[in-house]
């Protein structure tokens, strides 16, 4: 019986360091799904997710002899390429985040999937739109404690080593996010709690002229 | 104020996005990725644009003749060629190939060649053999004499370190007032009248050597 091993992410970078093309490709493929996330949620707009992606592996062919894995681990290396990188296009073209916006409606299909009760269904999944739209909104500075915190599970340490602060700004900045993602859903929130369920259920119930 | 509820709320709609996006990928990316990094080069040096050449060219045209207000020798003195030889690395002529360039460009406190001819491409001296009067320096006419020198020679304008030598120079011709060329001993008859002199540009920029345009010969920039 014989066991096969992956290499680990250091034995690939060396590899791909001396040129082979197979290693950067398995980096790739173990990586992408991650850097291709972070840019989309931070850019909401899946064409500069992908140029996001595509540079940030390109980058990482560049720069791969800086990589020390005693440091942090590669998945976080390639956050902070994808951070920088998001940064940049994030300055350069503000409004295209804005015109982006439109197109970040999440998956309602998804969404309407987690209750049976259709208004809730509903609700959620608009609730989930307006949220996405919120964190997109957010300064760019919130903006990534939440997308690296809330969306994609790294612990706050990982998450200052990414945005090069400290530990306890991402906390603040963190809470502070949450504050105004929450002013700023407020009217979907509200509606969720249950004595807006009724209402809620009302409204959708009981036909109007605009919805006939 | 946020309360509970909203909190908590918001807490189960962020996990909802989190959970959507974990589906997020962009796998017909590799090919794209694989395909620029293969393509990717290392970033060449941008050469040394054309402006900047002139721009130093000038700069050292104006503030080197400056420098040079207080002659060190005056003239017709003797100057002490073991003095001036103790400032330059002195090359190892017979090591040079032979030389190719028609015209020799002349040294002064160090040996300056015309681009692109390499320093190895000096014209022999028409001097002693000794290995003193070999050396660029004892064929300097600064070092024989201040006022004495060749309109085809260069004056130096720096000291020039054998590593340097090695490179290739560019020449740059430009116009200055007759009294910006003191390093040249020119006459001052006419200190405003507009003159045509050569720098000698270094692989760094700087201007290493300045001479008199020859009289009769064809500016680079006017014959187009």
């Amino acid at each position: 019986m014989s066991v096969t091993t992956e290499p680990t992410d250091p034995e690939l970078l060396e590899r791909m360091v001396s040129g082979d093309r197979e290693a950067l490709a398995i980096i790739f493929r173990r990586h992408h799904g991650t850097v291709y996330r972070f840019s989309r949620q931070m850019l909401g707009s899946k064409e500069a997710a992908e140029d996001v992606t595509q540079d940030v592996f390109v980058a990482l062919t560049k720069t791969a002899g800086r990589f020390n894995p005693s440091v942090a681990s590669l998945s976080t290396y390639l956050y902070g390429i994808a951070r920088n990188l998001v940064l940049q296009r994030y300055k350069r073209s503000r409004v295209r985040t804005e015109i982006a916006l439109d197109a970040i409606g999440g998956d309602d299909e998804s969404a309407l999937a987690v209750s049976s009760d259709p208004t809730d269904q509903l609700a959620r999944a608009q609730a989930t739109r307006q949220l996405r739209q919120a964190i997109l909104r957010l300064p760019v500075h919130y903006r990534e404690v939440v997308v690296l915190c809330e969306l994609n599970g790294l612990s706050y340490e990982d998450a200052a080593g990414i945005a090069g602060c400290p530990v306890g700004t991402v906390r603040s900045r963190l809470s502070r996010a949450r504050q105004i993602l929450i002013e700023r859903c407020r009217t979907v929130l509200v509606t969720d709690k249950p004595e807006g369920r009724e209402q809620r259920a009302k409204r959708w119930l009981i036909p109007t002229k605009n919805n006939c | 104020m946020a309360d509970s509820h909203e909190e908590q709320l918001l807490t189960a709609l962020l996990g909802g996005i989190a959970r959507e996006d974990e589906r997020l990928a962009a796998p017909h990316l590799e090919a794209r990725v694989l395909a620029a990094a293969g393509t990717e080069e290392i970033p060449r040096r941008r050469p040394m644009a054309p402006y900047l050449v002139i721009a130093a060219a000038l700069v050292s045209a104006v503030i080197v003749p400056v420098l040079y207000r207080t002659p060190s020798t005056p003239a017709g003195a003797p100057v002490n060629q073991d003095t001036a030889i103790t400032e330059v690395a002195i090359p190892d002529k017979s090591a040079q190939p032979p030389v190719v360039e028609k015209t020799p460009v002349l040294s002064t406190a160090a040996p300056i060649v015309e681009s692109p001819i390499e320093q190895s491409a000096l014209a022999p001296s028409p001097m002693a053999d000794s290995p003193v009067a070999q050396s660029p320096i004892a064929q300097s006419p600064i070092a024989q004499s201040p006022v004495t020198h060749s309109p085809d020679e260069f004056i130096p304008l720096m000291p020039i370190t054998a590593q340097e030598l090695t490179g290739s120079f560019q020449i740059v011709r430009v116009q200055m007032p007759r009294a910006s060329l003191g390093v040249l001993r020119s006459a001052l008859e006419q200190p405003n009248e507009l003159v045509e002199a050569d720098v000698l540009l270094g692989e760094d920029g700087m201007a290493r050597g300045i001479r008199l345009a020859v009289s009769g010969s064809v500016s680079p920039w006017r014959s187009r």
